[in-house]
């Protein structure tokens, strides 16, 4: 069968020797992903100080697992175990408004850990969901796997409860595990599956224009 | 509300109830959104979504974060769905 076109190749892009790749040795192509509001660009050295920016200034505060960051170090802990990361921009502005990471993979079991932070002014807001559905289909469709993983802080999963059953599953919680704004928070461990994937997600990643061609590949 | 209106109105709930997995017994024109639905960013992207396909156009980000009240949403889809009988277009659009 034909793989469908999952990405958009209109800003097709070869990393240079001297930029990092993911920590599985993935190479080759990195493609931006694009939806109806957003778009995923694979992180570039270009990108170095804005994330360096978001890490120290604690936009993206989870992300680094609490240990001190200097510029020296920063590139190997932003490229620790990863899979493929994305900066997030909002489609029609360009501005970027997070980071979207694939982490720990196995390609083996084909699972995988997804990391994901946005800026304070785009949080609990619905259109940047579609980020989300981006990565994925990247992950359950060119990468094959199974089971894609996510850690969600409480006030973070406030924000995606009603996603419970149809989107993904509870497969466990770390009590008190995580230190935000001087109170301690449960982080909830997702799952989602394939079946996920195929009843819920897909739909709509199907929707988005560029994969609208291949709809009935895809379907 | 007419009769008919409040069945148009209890056919719009069902379809959206469905559409984003959401139990909104008891709702009515004047509920709202976030604070007496639990509306939620993923609910919010589910919706959006709906609207556009409804609509067959991309939605203004700014005329979907005025939808505060399942008023706001209902006036929403039925300019994207006229409903000259109860429930058609409604069940035609699923």
């Amino acid at each position: 069968m034909t793989r469908p076109p999952i990405v958009s190749s209109e800003h097709p892009r070869r990393l240079p020797r001297d930029e990092p790749t993911g920590a599985l040795g993935v190479t080759g192509v990195l493609d931006t992903l694009t939806g109806r509001r957003t778009r995923l660009v694979p992180v570039a050295g270009r990108h170095y100080d804005l994330l360096y920016d978001w890490a120290t200034s604690r936009v993206l505060p989870w992300q680094w697992e609490g240990r001190p960051i200097s510029p020296q170090s920063f590139s190997d802990t932003l490229w620790a175990g990863v899979l493929q990361q994305f900066i997030i921009e909002e489609l029609r502005s360009g501005r970027p408004i997070g980071l979207v990471s694939a982490k720990s993979a196995n390609l083996h079991h084909r699972t995988v850990s997804l990391h994901l932070g946005f800026v304070p002014n785009v949080r609990m807001r619905g259109w940047p969901v579609e980020s989300v559905v981006l990565m994925l289909t990247l992950l359950f469709e060119r990468y094959s796997m199974r089971k894609v993983y996510a850690e969600m802080a409480d006030d973070s999963f406030a924000g995606m409860a009603s996603g419970l059953g149809n989107y993904f599953e509870v497969e466990g919680c770390l009590k008190n595990h995580l230190l935000i704004d001087g109170g301690y928070q449960d982080v909830r461990i997702l799952s989602i599956d394939q079946r996920h994937w195929h009843h819920s997600i897909r739909p709509i990643a199907c929707a988005f224009p560029s994969n609208r061609s291949s709809r009935e590949l895809i379907a | 509300m007419t009769s008919a209106a409040d069945d148009e109105f209890e056919a719009f709930v069902a379809v959206i109830s469905d559409s984003l997995g959401i139990d909104f017994t008891g709702c009515t024109l004047a509920s709202r959104l976030v604070e007496d639905l639990s509306f939620d960013s993923l609910a919010y992207f589910e919706m959006l979504a709906m609207l556009e396909e409804a609509a067959n156009r991309e939605i203004d980000d700014g005329a979907i974060e005025s939808i505060k009240t399942m008023a706001d949403l209902y006036g929403w889809w039925q300019q994207f769905n006229p409903i000259p009988g109860t429930g058609s277009s409604l069940e035609s659009s699923k």
